[in-house]
Order: structure tokens, then sequence, then C-alpha cells
């Protein structure tokens, strides 16, 4: 039998005291595609990264055709003919595409030269690809294509794909996936990280499992099923027993019209959405990764402009507002970035100092309201009104800022979602990823919102820290509070969720009830294959009962 | 007139070595504010090195002086440029406090080095070293009168001026056309990128980070043997200091192409030369004329900044350390 | 396994590391920095001391007493860190928001300039006080503005802030030399102290002088030390250091945060500006700044943008201007540059053992495999033994000069060729006469 493409042997990657990587043992074969399946922060990318010389192993070795390998740069990566695409892009923005492919190749330098070369190597794989555009001018597909190209010029044995579909349309991973049978045709080997189970099943030969930084085992997917997969993955067949407590739905609190929102480079991020948020509900949004997502709940929260449309809340329109006002009025915003870190939490900052991120600036002399009963009018009460009336606009105005309330807020929520972190004070850059969503979201639902929009919250969490979080979910649902659910795992939203409405490329494809709908609904939708909105001919987002308009007056 | 242009490139091209020196550190992504020390350090690299070729001899030879002191003023300025290297690539230091640490201690050593050891108190070496400078570092080819405005203003410079300019060239033809320069300039938008892809950043920090010192620490040595004819004086690094300072501004000026500076150079040496030369206006206009060029700068950088032109901005890991297994 | 190549260094980031430990390592890396100094010193200057001789002298720049029993260098030292120090916390304000401000030195002297424009064209012709007000606010607002021109830009174009205040620099500087010559055409450029308006001082001698301007230091190090950690707006600014997307999402307008914050920094610039015009020098002139827009952020970096490390910082490295200079003048060298020189060395091994204290380096041993320690099990590794030889951290006061060491011969090589006996007096004289 010949030599296995690739051998790890019981490789370890650390970092700081958190083992990323720990043990681990695994083979690729010559001439086949390798699944790596885990879920977020199993480990998977830096696995991966020290295979292409990123990281270097704090333990362990690497063979590569039989021979021990020392990858300890991207070169040595690229001498043993190991070439990997990475799930962000690493491209020069200001280079031409052939500049990109180029780059770090050996091989003579033209302009002319390089651009012949790589519009072959384009045309061969059947890539549409102008090797002249410069990189800022891409779509995400096309620097895919740049990407995947780069490597193929490399003439790679070994490919490594981190979630390459993540960011493709259905029809875009079907060209990709036949450009990776005709590299495996080739003898090329492949290894392609993802955690879509379908796609495991129909692109790849073997399947690898990580959880948690462990290796936990290696099956032939031709005898694997979707079942048997999640079970490794997540360690123990999961029955998704989220509960769906039925509440009473109130009036809309939020209502979206006709919103069209411009992405960072300048597209259409959201086409003309429109849909409505009632109290009491949780309403999903599903879609592919990019396609709108971040700039609906910055729009929504304030930090995006608004080219038309209208957002409203309780019938107000709050388009135009600062992001501090919007917070006023009870609309909390948590979205957990693919680095868990990039938005809503200063890294360097402590949990205390984060935790007033959005009320610092009633945490003036840290004076507390009494509570005073609704229907009091003692002259007593009458005082106490005053009294904290008085205290609000002293603690609005005071130049300094008192921690002890925040240190309060930031004990509750470690205890309550059981943040480990050394103390309040720790910076938040020193917690772990799930820690610090925990922080995230504890702090937005300490403002105790009427509105709850939240991206991923349990984005790399573990299975016990995601049930923590749809209980605090639900909890909030019981209360009254609208919730926006922006999530990955169908299954998840299909549990949890009353409705769910799927995006695609910015534009509604329809609003179906969670517990009338399927999977496979979903799928076709987000793929853009089906469209409720066009089928059914009837107006879906905008509620019968709506505050907007004529019946701004309506009341409750 | 012809003399005015003729001034306007002596001085130019004191500029653009000092240019083509930080933009060749800022390609890298390295913003050396030590630049004006470096220039300093060639200075006092080149004196030394011409004080060493003049002494002792009756007959020195010309060539064999401007070559050894191009060598010194390229080995002192890369020394500096190596320490800056070190301590902001291989130790990770703030690039801000590093270069003005280097400034201060480059001012601060040539200074130093020019009077207590260059010259001291001897004045034939001082005679020596200006005879060096007038007659071997701006020897001009022969003839050249009868070639009318042409011959001098583009014929009669000494020949470091030749230098800075094949330089620039070489150094805009490197950073365009050649694998070298890709990689370089992908390092100073990227270098998390380009070290992906394999290019070696660390060495190439280094080797551009030190090349522009050396390009720069030439300046310094233009600056003493060519624009002053080898008359070292006692505020020469402070004198250098100042056209340092311009050179970064022209990097600025000229968006970081080396080839533009040529034409940049010569515009700021035209200001300069006004500046210190001219006649006719009165004593406190001069320092108006001196504003100019960093007024100029300041506009062009306002305007690029506002336009926004992906190609006009500054490398964009300008400034930011780069630390491979960061997370 | 022998042909088996492996990284030789191994670099990790380190979090928190004793106190005493990093003092000891940048107590050594000063230590090691001042005996270079020495040795050169003593073995190169005409009128050489001795060792002794060098750190006599070196403290007698700070701690002479004369013989009427002032202690005028004293008071100057004080004096002088007073000076930097506000600068520097001027400046850390800025830098606590990532905002680069190189632009002190230019928002000193535009202080200074102002400052000196009311002496020269109002000073005997009003009250004096009123005339003391109205310098307080032109130096104030000179500075305010010179730094609100480059934050504008940066708030709404993203204008590179650091090339900009870079810039206003020189701008400032050719301004006074304008206002100079316009003041005083005939002159030299230079211009004589002006006797209207002076501040007053506590008492005669140099205490008198020096007191109010060390006690505005103390003052606004102080107020700058509880308005970055106490006050809403010290915890916006270092929001938007850390994080501007942050920043934003909590409602903060980063745009006013920006300009105000440097408005602040300017004006704290132009306060020290209104203090060395109208305070000490009575006059204007174009280094007025002393540099110590650029010491500054020495100063600010060195001490970890923490105002309380900022003010040792800079009564350090005055004590080492102050006593440099006197070593130079005892050790009979003519030009001062060298403590330039000295002081240049000091920061390049302050600078570098910064990295010894932030991260922590792995050497491989050849031939054996060895493999870096979690960041917390580090004390446990250590006693294991197999990595004590490979720990740099092992030993707090070796890695500085055990590897800067060859790194400095480079740039030092010079200063160790000794200097002509007769480099001294005659030769400065003569050069002065040149220029």
């Amino acid at each position: 039998m010949a030599e296995p493409a690739l051998e790890l042997k019981h490789v370890s990657k650390y970092f700081g005291s958190v083992a990323a990587n720990k043990d681990i043992s695994l083979t690729l074969e010559k001439g086949e595609i390798l699944a790596l399946l885990g879920e977020n922060g199993s480990g998977k990318t830096t696995l991966m990264n020290m295979i292409s010389g990123i990281y270097y192993p704090d333990e362990g070795r690497i063979f590569v055709d039989g021979q021990e390998a020392v990858i300890s740069s991207p070169q040595d990566a690229f001498r043993l003919k190991i070439g990997m695409v990475h799930q962000h892009f690493k491209l020069i923005d200001i280079f031409t595409a052939a500049q990109n492919v180029v780059l770090g190749a050996g091989g003579r330098y033209g302009v002319r030269r390089i651009n012949e070369q790589v519009g072959s190597i384009a045309r061969k794989y059947g890539f549409e690809l102008d090797p002249q555009k410069k990189i800022y001018d891409m779509s995400v597909s096309e620097k895919q294509t740049v990407e995947i190209v780069k490597v193929l010029y490399r003439g790679a044995d070994i490919l490594i794909l981190d979630e390459p579909t993540a960011v493709l349309t259905p029809q875009e991973t079907e060209k990709l996936f036949s450009v990776m049978r005709a590299m495996k045709e080739d003898g090329k080997s492949i290894i392609i990280i993802t955690h879509k189970l379908h796609e495991v099943m129909e692109i790849s030969d073997r399947v690898a499992v990580l959880r948690k930084g462990e290796y936990i085992g290696c099956v032939p997917t031709a005898e694997a099923s979707e079942a048997s997969l999640t079970e490794m993955m997540v360690g123990q067949k999961v029955e998704l027993n989220i509960e769906r407590p039925q509440t009473e739905f109130d009036r809309p609190l939020l209502e979206i019209r006709d919103l069209c929102v411009r992405s960072d480079e300048g597209s259409r991020a959201i086409d003309g959405l429109s849909f409505f948020i009632r109290g009491g509900e949780i309403l999903g949004v599903a879609g592919v990764a990019g396609c709108g997502q971040r700039e609906l709940c910055e729009a929504i929260a304030g930090l995006r402009k608004v080219e038309s449309g209208g957002i409203y809340h309780e019938g107000e329109s709050i388009v135009g507002l600062s992001p501090r006002a919007i917070s006023e009025k009870g609309i909390a915003m948590s979205f957990i970035p693919e680095d868990r870190l990039g938005m809503g939490l200063a890294p360097s900052l402590s949990v205390t100092d984060n935790m007033m991120l959005k009320n610092y600036p009633t945490h003036g002399y840290g004076i507390e309201p009494v509570p005073v009963e609704p229907g009091d009018d003692s002259p007593r009460a009458k005082g106490l009104r005053i009294r904290n009336r008085l205290g609000a606009f002293l603690n609005r105005h005071c130049p300094f800022v008192d921690r002890r309330q925040a240190r309060r807020e930031a004990e509750q929520v470690i205890e309550e979602l059981g943040v480990v972190t050394p103390s309040a004070e720790t910076p938040v850059r020193r917690l772990s990823g799930g820690n610090v969503q925990k922080v995230l979201l504890g702090r937005e639902i300490l403002t105790d919102p009427n509105v709850l929009i939240t991206a991923y919250p349990v984005r790399g969490l573990d299975i016990n820290s995601s049930y923590l979080i749809y209980d605090i979910l639900n909890r909030r649902k019981r209360e009254g509070t609208g919730i926006l659910f922006i999530g990955e795992d169908l299954d998840v939203m299909l549990a949890l969720c009353d409705k769910i409405m799927v995006l695609c490329h910015g534009r509604l494809m329809g609003v179906v009830h969670a517990a009338k709908t399927s999977k496979e609904e979903l799928g076709l939708m987000m793929a853009g294959a089906l469209d409720l909105m066009e089928e059914k001919g009837k107006v879906m987002g905008v509620a019968k009962d709506s505050l907007i308009g004529e019946d701004e007056t309506w009341d409750a | 007139m012809e003399d005015f242009f003729a001034s306007a490139i002596s001085i130019g091209v004191i500029f653009l070595f000092g240019c083509v020196g930080e933009i060749l550190t800022e390609k890298s992504g390295h913003l050396n504010l030590g630049i004006p020390g470096i220039m300093c350090m060639g200075a006092a690299g080149g004196c030394l090195g011409v004080k060493l070729c003049v002494m002792g001899t009756d007959a020195p030879s010309g060539v064999l002086t401007v070559v050894v002191a191009i060598l010194f003023a390229v080995l002192f300025a890369g020394a500096l440029g190596a320490v800056y290297a070190f301590l902001t690539v291989s130790l990770r230091a703030n690039q801000n406090v590093t270069g003005l640490a280097c400034t201060i201690f480059g001012v601060g050593f040539t200074t130093w080095f020019i009077n207590s050891v260059v010259i001291g108190r001897d004045s034939v070496v001082i005679g020596k070293i200006a005879y060096a400078g007038r007659y071997f570092f701006n020897a001009h080819i022969p003839g050249t009168e009868k070639l009318g405005w042409f011959g001098g203003i583009f014929l009669e410079q000494g020949v470091l001026a030749y230098l800075a300019i094949a330089l620039a060239v070489a150094a805009a033809v490197v950073l365009r056309y050649t694998r070298v320069g890709l990689n370089v300039r992908a390092i100073g938008e990227n270098p998390a990128t380009a070290d992906a892809v394999g290019v070696n950043v660390t060495g190439y920090k280094y080797g551009f980070i030190m090349t522009g010192a050396a390009v720069a620490g030439l300046g310094g040595l233009c600056y003493v043997m060519g624009y002053m004819n080898g008359t070292v004086g006692s505020t020469v690094a402070q004198t250098i200091q100042g056209i340092g300072w311009l050179s970064i501004a022209l990097v600025i000026f000229t968006m970081w192409r080396p080839a533009l500076a040529i034409l940049g150079s010569i515009l700021f040496g035209a200001l300069y030369f006004v500046s210190t030369r001219i006649t006719g206006i009165s004593f406190e206009q001069i320092p108006l004329l001196n504003l100019i060029p960093f007024v100029v700068t300041i506009l062009v950088l306002i305007v690029t900044s506002i336009v926004g032109h992906r190609e006009t901005q500054p490398p964009a890991s300008l400034g930011l350390p780069y630390f491979r297994e960061d997370r | 396994m022998g042909r088996v190549r492996e990284p030789f260094i191994h670099i990790t980031r380190r979090e928190g590391m004793p106190l005493w430990k990093g003092l000891c390592i940048r107590v050594g890396a000063v230590a090691a920095a001042l005996l270079i100094a020495a040795l050169l010193l003593t073995l190169s200057a005409p009128n050489s001391k001795g060792f002794g001789g060098f750190f006599k002298s070196l403290f007698e720049g700070t701690f002479y007493v004369n013989r009427r029993g002032e202690m005028n260098n004293f008071w100057l030292t004080l004096q002088e860190t007073a000076l930097l120090l506000c600068v520097a916390i001027a400046l850390v304000v800025a830098f606590k928001m990532k905002f680069w401000n190189l632009g002190g030195n230019g928002q000193v002297l535009m202080g200074c300039l102002a400052c000196a424009a009311c002496m020269y064209y109002l000073g005997g012709e009003t009250e004096d006080p009123l005339v003391w007000l109205l310098m307080l606010v032109a130096s104030v607002a000179a500075g305010a503005v010179w730094a609100l021109i480059p934050a504008l830009f940066k708030a709404f174009f993203n204008t590179n802030e650091s090339l900009f205040t870079l810039m206003m620099n020189y701008v400032a500087f050719y301004l006074v030399v304008f206002f100079v010559a316009l003041w005083y055409p005939e002159g030299t450029g230079v211009m004589p102290p002006l006797s209207d308006a002076n501040l007053p001082t506590f008492g005669a001698g140099q205490m008198g002088k020096s007191l109010p301007v060390i006690l505005v230091a103390v003052l606004v190090t102080a107020a700058i030390f509880c308005y970055l950690r106490f006050s809403k707006h010290g915890y916006e600014i270092g929001l938007i250091g850390d994080s501007k997307n942050t920043a934003r999402y909590a409602g903060i307008n980063v745009k006013k945060v920006i300009i105000r914050t440097l408005v602040l920094s300017g004006a704290l610039c132009g306060l020290v500006g209104f203090l060395l015009v109208g305070s000490i020098n009575h006059m204007v002139s174009k280094t007025m700044d002393g540099n110590r827009g650029f010491t500054g952020i020495m100063v600010a970096w060195m001490g970890k943008f923490n105002p309380l490390i900022m003010t040792g910082v800079s009564l350090f490295i005055v004590f080492l201007t102050r006593g440099m200079a006197q070593v130079c003048s005892d050790f009979g060298i003519s030009n001062d540059a060298l403590s330039d020189v000295v002081i240049g060395l000091i920061y390049f091994f302050l600078i570098g053992c910064e990295f010894f204290i932030s991260y922590r380096v792995h050497f491989n041993v050849a031939g054996r495999r060895s493999r870096p320690a979690p960041e917390f099990a580090v004390e446990g590794a250590q006693k294991d033994g197999s990595s004590e030889a490979s720990d740099a951290s092992g030993a707090p006061e070796a890695p500085p000069e055990a590897s800067e060491a060859p790194e400095e011969t480079g740039a030092g090589r010079g200063e160790e060729a000794p200097a002509p006996p007769d480099a001294s007096g005659g030769a400065r004289q003569r050069q002065e006469e040149e220029t």
C-alpha cells in the first residue's frame, strides 16, 4: 500500500492555557477527499494552520509522503506541496488577481506573463476570472476563485479548503465540488473543512471528526450517516428538545418596511425588506452567511445608514436616531461576529467596564432609585419620585462614572450565566470565546429590553451553554420581549423560533411558521430556489394590526 | 535662472535620497521616524571615509575617496537602520518611539562624531575634506559648458546627484516590476497574507529597512560633501535633521512613488533654495517660504484621504507590528 | 532525527509578569546602558575622572549644592521634569485613544508664540493680571487649535494623524521664526526677553521661578489621572482606543470624542508654552519646545500611559539629561551632543527590554525537542529543568544585555575610537565662527 499523503501523529497546540488541539493523529491518503468535521471552535482551523505552516505545533510530528516534515513556515508547506484556502481570504486588496496568485510563488515575474499564466489556469478549470481585476473590485466568490487558483498555480498535491462553501450559492458550491472531483481524479488529496453534513456526505471519501480540540475518529463516508456523524461531532445523540413556550403574541413592537441598506462595499445588502416582530415571539432569520444579517442588525441598532424604507418601534420611526437613543427605547442588540470580539465588546477593558458600555452615562454618582409603588400617591411616595428623578438627573450630568453598580451587574452576570473568569476586573480579551459571549448576551439582557436582536448567540458554545442561552431567550419571550434570532443551525431555529423568515441576498423569500415548515423548504428558500413572496402572491411581512400609517393612533 | 534650477536639483537630490530611503522602509510597513538621524549617520560615516582617504597622502584618488565615503555612509546609516529593524521587527517595539530614539541618537552621535572624531581642531583635515568635496564629489563631465542651459542644469551636478536619480529609478522599477517589489508591497499592505503565501516577512522587513536606511544615509553624505562642498560645520547634524523631516514630508507628497519623488524633490529643492539663498524679499518673509513644503504636504495628505483612492493611500499596515501567532 | 530542522526561536506572548520582575529587567537595561556610557567616557574623554567620577558628575547634574547652599540644579531638574511631564500627559490623553499625536512640539510652540504675542502687543499697555489672563487663554487656544486641525481631518476623513501632526510641527516652527523676524526685523532672529507682563514668581532664586511650574504640573497630572481613570470622558477615550466599532455600538459619537480629546491634548501643550514663555523665558525662540513633544512620546510610552509611572520616567530622563551634561563638562568634552548619544543608547535599551517583559522566548537547544510550556504552567516548567536554560525570563537581568549588546556595537563602534586628545574648546570656538 502506498504511503499516505499526510500523516499527523500526536499533534498538540496550546494558546496560553487553552489546548486548541490535543494529541491529534490523522491520516490523509493519496487521491482522497477527507472531510474534517467539527462544530465551531473545535480546533479544525488551528489544526489545518499547523499543516500549512501558520502555527507551529507544540507537540507531535507531521509526516508527508512518509517522511517526517517540519513545517515551521508557509514556505515549508509550499515546498511540500501543501496549499490552503483560508476561510478569511488572504488577499492583498490593491493587487490584481494575477499578482495575488503569483505572490510568494517562484518563477519569473512579469505583468503580461503572469496574466497569461493565471488566465490559462482559470480557463482550464472553467473559472471566470479576469487576471487584471483588482481585488477591491471583486465579489466574495470571485475572491474565493482567486484563492483556489492561487493554490492550483503552486501545483499543490495536498489542498486544504477551510469552509469554502460558507460564502457560496448552491450553484457555486456545485461548481466547486466538480472542480474538487476533477482534482481528485488528478491524484490530488483534499481536506475540506465544513460543518454542513449534507456536503460531507456528497463530496467526501472519509470523514474525520474533531470535538473540542480532540480527535474523535475517522469513518468512510459510505458507512456513515448524518445521524452518526452528528453523534460523533457533539459527543452524544442530541434530542433537540428545546422548549417553545406558547405565549400571547402582543402587538407589533418592531416593524420594518421596505428597508434598503448598503453594505460596506456599496452593494445592496438589504433590498426592500419588510417584517415585524411582536412582543412575546421569537422570529428566526435564516440565510447563508453574509446575506445581509449583519447589515440588518446594524441598521436597526442605528450603526448603519438606512438608504430607504422605515424602521418603526411601537409605531414611531427610529430611522436616523443615534445608537444610544435607540438603545434607550429598549432595543438591545447582541451580534456575535466570527472572531467573537469585534462588535459590542472592548477586549482590553475589564468585564465591569464592558458591562457599562451602553448605560455608563447614567452611572454618575451611583445614586440608586428607591422603589415606589406605581399607584401610591402619598406625600412620601411623591417625595421619593422627585428624589429619584433628581438622582437620575445628577447621575446623568456627573462628569465621573461610578463603577460600583457596573461591578454588581458584572458579578450578577458572571454568577447567573456561569462565566469562567478570575474576577470581574479581568480584561475580556483573556476570557475564552464562550465566556466572552455570555458576557455580551448577559449585558444586553440586563438592560431589560423590549426588543432583543441576537445574532449567532450560541456560536462556538458547548451544548450546555447553548441550552442556557435558549432558556434565557425563552424567559425573555415569556416576559413579552420581541426577539429577533439570527442563527446558523436550522434545527435549532425550527425548535426554538415561532416564525422564521428567510433571506437570500438581502431579499425576503418568505416568512413561515416554524411548526409548519421543514428543513428542506427552508434550504430551498435560502438558496433562492423557492420564493414564497412570488409564489403565493400575498404580502408578507406587514402586520394586519400595524401601528404605522393611518392606524398610528391605534391603542392596545 | 539656470543657476536656480541647477541649485534646486542639487538640493533636491538630498531630499530624494531621504525620500527614497523612507519609501523603501514604509513599503515594508514601517514608519521610520529615525530617517533624520539615519541621514546624519550617513554624513558622519561619509566624513570619516573621506578623512581616511585624504589624510596621509598628497595625491588622494578621487574615485577611491568617493567610493570609500559612500561605503562608510552606507555602513553607518545601515547600522542605525539595523538597530531600528532589530527593535521594531524582532523585538516588536513601537515604531514611532524607536524611530524618534534613532533620530535623537543619530543627531547627537553625528554632532559629537564629526566635531570630536573627524575634524577635531585640525584645520588641515577641514581643508582637505573641503578639497575632496569640491573636486571629487562635485567634479563634472568636462565640456558640458558648451551644451548651454541643458548642460548647466543637468550635466554639471555632482556624482551623488546622478546616484540619487539612479537609485530612485531603480527603486521605482524594483517596487513596480519585480517579484521583490511585489512581495514587499504585499508585506506593507498585509503581512499576514504575505506570510501565508510563503514570503519571508522578517527577512524582507530587515532588508528593506536597512536598504532604506543606507539610501537615506547617502542623503547625509550628499549634503555635506555635495551641497556644502565638504564644508563641515558644527551644526551640520541639525540642518540634516531638518532636511530629514522634509524628506518624510516628500514621501507623503509623492504618494509613495519613487519616480514621482524625482520631480517632487526638485520642487522641494527649489522651495528650499529660494528660502535660503534668495534676495529681494524681506527678512521676515523667508520663513513663510520655508513653510510652503510642509503646508503643501499637508494639503496632499488631506486631499488623498478625502478622495480615498485605494492606490494613493499609505501602505495599509504602516506602523502596525506583525506577530504571526497573535490571536 | 538529526536532519530535521526546527525553528530555533519560538516566541509567545506573556501576560501578567510580576511587577518586581519587570522593574528588575528595566533597571538592568538602564544599568547596562549606563555602564557602557561610563566605560566609553572614561576611556575616551580628554579629562577623564574615572568610573567613580562619572557617577559623581551624573548625580551632581541634579544634586549639586553651591557654596551659598542653593540647590539650583535640583530646582531646575524639577522644573524641567514638570514641563516634560506636562507635555507627556497631554500626549497620553490622545495616545489612550490610539491617536498618534506626534505634534507636541508644534502645539507647545504655538502656545509659546501666542503667549509671546500677548506679551509683545499688550505688555505694559494694560494691567498685568489682565494680560496674564489673555496670555493664558491665547496659549491654550493656540495649542488646542494646532491639535484640532489634524483631529478634524482624522475624524471626518480618517487622514493619517501621525504624518499630519508631524508636519504641523514644522509649520509652527517657521511661524515662530516668522513672527520673531517680524517683531525684530533688524535682529539676528533672536528675540530679547520682554520685561513686561512676566508672570509672578514665588520669592527669589531658582526655587521661586520653578515652583509655579512644578505646581501646575502636579495639578495637571493629578487632574488628568482622575480624568482618564474616573470620568465618563476617560471611559469613552479608553473605549475608542480599544475598539472604534464597539464605541460606535455603545452610542458614542466617535468624531466628537476625537475632536474633544485632541483639543484637550493640544490645550495642555499650549499651557506648557504659556509657562515656558510667561514664567521662564519671557521670549520665544524656534527651539523653545526643547523637543519635549518627542521626548514626551518616549515618556508616555515607557510610562505605559500611566501618569504615575510617567512622573518617574520623566524625572529619570531629565536627571539623565542634566547629569550627562554635567559629566560632559566635568570630563572636558566640549559639546554636549554626547549626552544625546548616551540618552539615545538608554532609549534603545529600554525599548528593547520591553520585549522581554511582554514576550517569552524559547530557544531550541540543538538536537533536543523542547516544548514551550503552556502560559500558566511556567513555574513548573522552570522547575523541571528542561527549559531553564532556554527560558529567557529565567534570569531577569540577563536578556537585554545579552541580546542587544552585539547589535549596539555596530552603531557604537565609532564611539570606541579614542577622540583626539585636543578635541576641546578651541575646535568648538572655531566652528562657531564658521557658522
